[in-house]
């Protein structure tokens, strides 16, 4: 019954004839297993259409959501980690395979006549793949597809005659952004890959007609089917396997807690253990320092361009490159009547000489880069620095330009490590969303890094700042740097500022520089605590019995007020209302005298700790600390007023000057600062430990906790 | 297709972020930003980057006194290597300049090239144009504004793009 099926389907399509004609092809010699690389090629490129169309089912080209999307492929999108990692290691598997099947030609002597178009149109494939790497990897709108792509483009634009043309026309406009996407997007999943099919289907048609070129001393015919199919198909498994190894294997950053609900979750979710490709931190112009480097198999050319210097560059961007496709396309012409041995020997002599080249200059990038072996590159090429050359002579000079390498390549060593922190917490921040304006703003507003640099040079050329012990560190390993007390940072120590033992120690000894030491217009609580010392004095020679039992009462006091002054930052329903109820009397009598908490004690000459170590009485103290709630009295005197702090304000929202010079009554003009409403909460956040992204806008919000 | 259809960063003079000229140290370039309305394509960012330029005092400042009419005191470089268009970074030891990190193009504080007849740099580093002129919004302060203009890479002339 089936066979009459196909009998059926047969008579109305004629399936079998093409059938027969695609697998029935002669191989003379006999199938090899160096015919395979063509295959291989072929299979990878159907395997980059799939998962290409996988990923434009959930990508999105533009400025503010390229990155975003592709974060949820790569993050929260069932495999996409998978998919997009066959993808990006797939045209890296197509560069190799290419040199591989260009190699595999050559040898055989397969570009010379009656071959020669289909060499061409091999070549025109190689050209196509290229295009496909440059303009793909541009998609994720990441740091390193931005960077790379400036250059690449900053190249396309030194094209002579043209160049300016072709770099406006690439890019969309005179600047990188949202057409430069869409444009890279049509050219990666449109023209190119349909240049790409049509050429494929061209270059089998030719090799079709033309046939395996075989070794001279072969002999026999054999049928393409089935021993050249199976080694074809056992080669693109192998392939495939290898692939899915270094997909695998994993080159992304993991999502920190990454708890999955069951099997399934795991690995459909696995990029959130680092497997797949690499995200980078999101493309953001306002970046200090990017180490820019291209995809691996661009690095050749990359290293090209350090050779040639000012207005010679386009010899290494333009010049070279051409020249040496030029003598590709050449090759097969050496192949005609006599000349074939010779050309032959030629062409692998060419091939061979320029997959060496391209692998020296690939290994001499990457070793420029490496400070052990950055010296070494500096030896072999030996660039002297003129300068030096003429100051202390030829051998001094290599000595320095050694020297030079070896720093270079540890400053770029230190700026990658920074790079792949941003990445790592650009990635961790976006779990819980991208903001509306897109994915640069979650490292321009992350409270841990962004709003730690604020402190650091804003608050920290006064205050010092000691993290707890668990989160003392660097701060591209995503902890907290101290800046440790010193002449300048006189100011109270704010990296446990707020917490019951900070409270504490300060009502323990107010002079002590980590809390008031250094600010000698601080003076009232050290009045205050020079009283409680001279009480207790008096107290120990009337009665020294009932003394330390009234020292230890007063003491077990202040405690309780720490503890109590220290919820005041937390939500009423969360704190503790059992202690509220003594505490409030004690710190009535303690402190009521200049203090208040919410109408409790009353006082008005010192800060009112209503609200205590909240964000609001931070942002209050930024704000306005010549507020009459804050400390306004210091700032009435004029004389006392150098060491004060500073009102930091957003210059640029309407009316801020206004209610500054409201809230901040005799506050001097250079003693306002400029901070941004963005910057002032992720330092705000960054003190309260809260480290999720601030959100632009009025009023400032954050994703949900 | 028309790429005139999409606007650059605005070429007027903008105030720059993240820099206290009254600070400045005499030859230490500190790294500002600035910021601007920028349109792309269809997106309008309010108040984006719209590049970082490098900020370096000449000599010491008499006093608190800005340099308002002393067009010698500053000078403001943007960050893009004309090169290739990298982002060009301050060695670890200031007062000697800076390497761009892509090509190894290296440049002296005053923005010249080294080596210039080997150096892959077309030109030195790009000058901006700047001011010091009184916040319109408050008379008693006074900013620092920078004209910035992006320029063709790899051209040994200055030349902008619009």
């Amino acid at each position: 019954v089936i066979a009459s099926l196909f009998d059926w389907f047969d008579r109305r399509t004629g399936y079998r004839k093409f059938v027969s004609v695609m697998l029935l092809e002669e191989i003379p010699g006999g199938a090899r297993w160096r015919y395979v690389w063509g295959s291989t090629l072929v299979f990878v490129f159907s395997i980059q259409l799939i998962t290409g169309i996988l990923l434009m089912t959930a990508y999105s080209p533009g400025d503010t959501t390229a990155w975003a999307s592709v974060h949820f492929i790569q993050y929260q999108m069932d495999f996409g980690w998978l998919i997009r990692g066959l993808h990006h290691f797939g045209s890296q598997t197509m560069m190799v395979l290419i040199a591989l099947h260009m190699l595999q030609v050559v040898i055989a002597g397969a570009h010379l006549p009656p071959r020669e178009i289909n060499w061409w149109l091999g070549l025109a494939l190689l050209s196509t793949t290229f295009g496909l790497g440059l303009t793909g990897y541009l998609l994720p709108w990441d740091q390193k597809g931005y960077w790379a792509t400036r250059v690449a483009t900053n190249i396309a634009g030194s094209t002579p005659v043209i160049g300016d043309f072709l770099k406006k026309l690439i890019l969309g406009g005179p600047d990188y952004g949202n057409h430069t996407l869409t444009r890279f997007f049509a050219l990666h999943v449109g023209i190119l890959p349909f240049t790409m099919i049509v050429l494929i289907v061209a270059h089998l048609y030719v090799f079709r007609r033309q046939g395996v070129t075989a070794p001279a001393r072969s002999e026999g015919v054999e049928m393409f089917w089935p021993r050249q199919a199976f080694y074809d198909m056992l080669a693109s498994l192998i392939v495939f396997g290898v692939m899915l190894g270094i997909v695998i294997y994993g080159h992304g950053n993991a999502i920190d807690n990454f708890q999955p609900d069951n099997i399934y979750d795991k690995w459909a979710h696995a990029g959130q253990m680092g497997l797949g490709a690499n995200l980078d931190a999101p493309a953001d112009r306002d970046t200090q320092n990017y180490p820019a480097r291209p995809e691996w198999y661009f690095l050749f050319l990359f290293q090209l361009l350090k050779y040639f210097p000012g207005e010679q560059e386009v010899i290494g961007t333009f010049v070279i490159p051409n020249a040496a496709m030029a003598v590709l396309i050449l090759l097969p012409l050496l192949g005609y009547g006599a000349m074939r041995k010779f050309g032959h020997a030629v062409g692998i002599i060419v091939m061979v000489a320029l997959l060496l080249s391209a692998a020296a200059l690939t290994g001499m990038a990457l070793a420029a880069d490496s400070p052990e072996w950055a010296p070494k590159v500096a030896q072999w090429t030996g660039i002297l620095d003129e300068n030096d050359a003429k100051e202390h002579g030829a051998d001094k000079a290599r000595e320095l330009a050694q020297e030079r390498a070896g720093k270079e390549a540890q400053e770029f060593t230190k700026i990658v490590h920074t790079a792949e922190a941003n990445a790592r917490r650009a990635v961790n921040l976006a779990m819980a969303g991208v903001p509306d304006q897109g994915a640069r703003i979650l490292l321009r507003t992350d409270p841990l890094t962004r709003g730690q640099r604020t402190f650091q040079m804003t608050c920290g050329s006064c205050h010092a700042f000691t993290p707890h012990a668990d989160e003392k560190g660097k701060i591209e390993d995503g902890k907290i740097e101290e800046l440790p007390r010193n002449a300048d940072r006189r100011a109270s120590d704010l990296g446990d500022w707020g917490s019951a033992a900070w409270i504490r120690g300060l009502l323990d000894n107010p002079s002590d520089p980590k809390y008031f030491g250094g600010m000698e217009q601080l003076s009232g609580m050290k009045k205050w605590k020079a009283r409680i010392v001279a009480a207790r004095e008096k107290l120990r020679k009337k009665d020294p019995g009932k003394a330390e039992e009234e020292i230890q009462a007063e003491e077990k006091s202040f405690d309780q007020i720490a503890t109590w002054l220290a919820e005041q930052a937390l939500p009423e329903d969360k704190r503790d209302k059992k202690l509220h109820e003594t505490a409030k009397d004690l710190f009535a009598d303690t402190c009521g005298s200049c203090h208040t908490v919410g109408g409790i004690g009353g006082g008005d000459t010192a800060p009112n700790l209503t609200a205590y170590g909240s964000a609001d009485w931070i942002r209050g103290m930024i704000l306005a600390p010549a507020h009459k709630s804050r400390y306004g009295p210091l700032y009435e005197d004029p004389e006392k007023l150098k060491g004060l702090m500073p009102a930091f304000f957003n210059a640029e929202s309407p009316g801020a000057l206004q209610a500054l010079r409201e809230r901040n009554p005799g506050l001097p003009d250079n003693m306002v600062m400029q901070l941004s409403h963005t910057d002032r909460e992720a330092v705000i956040r960054f003190m309260k430990r809260d480290f999720r992204v601030v959100f632009g806008g009025e009023p400032i919000s954050a994703a949900p906790k | 297709m028309d790429p005139r259809n999409r606007t650059g960063p605005s070429g007027d003079f903008r105030a720059v972020d993240g820099v206290t000229v009254r600070d400045l140290q005499p030859n230490v370039p500190v790294q500002g930003t600035l910021r601007s309305v920028r349109r792309d394509a269809w997106t309008l960012y309010p108040n984006d980057v719209i590049g970082r330029v490098w900020i370096i005092l000449k000599k010491p400042l008499a006093g608190t006194a800005l340099p308002v009419d002393d067009p010698t005191a500053l000078e403001v470089f943007t960050t893009i290597c004309p090169h290739l268009g990298c982002s060009v970074n301050l060695n670890a030891n200031p007062s000697t300049g800076f390497t761009c990190p892509c090509h190894a193009a290296q440049y002296n504080l005053d923005g010249s090239r080294k080596n210039q007849a080997t150096s892959v740099a077309p030109r030195g580093m790009d000058a901006l144009e700047w001011k010091i002129e009184a916040d319109p919004g408050d008379p008693n302060r006074q900013l620092l504004l920078v004209k910035f203009q992006s320029f063709k890479a790899g051209a040994a002339q200055k030349e902008e793009v619009k």
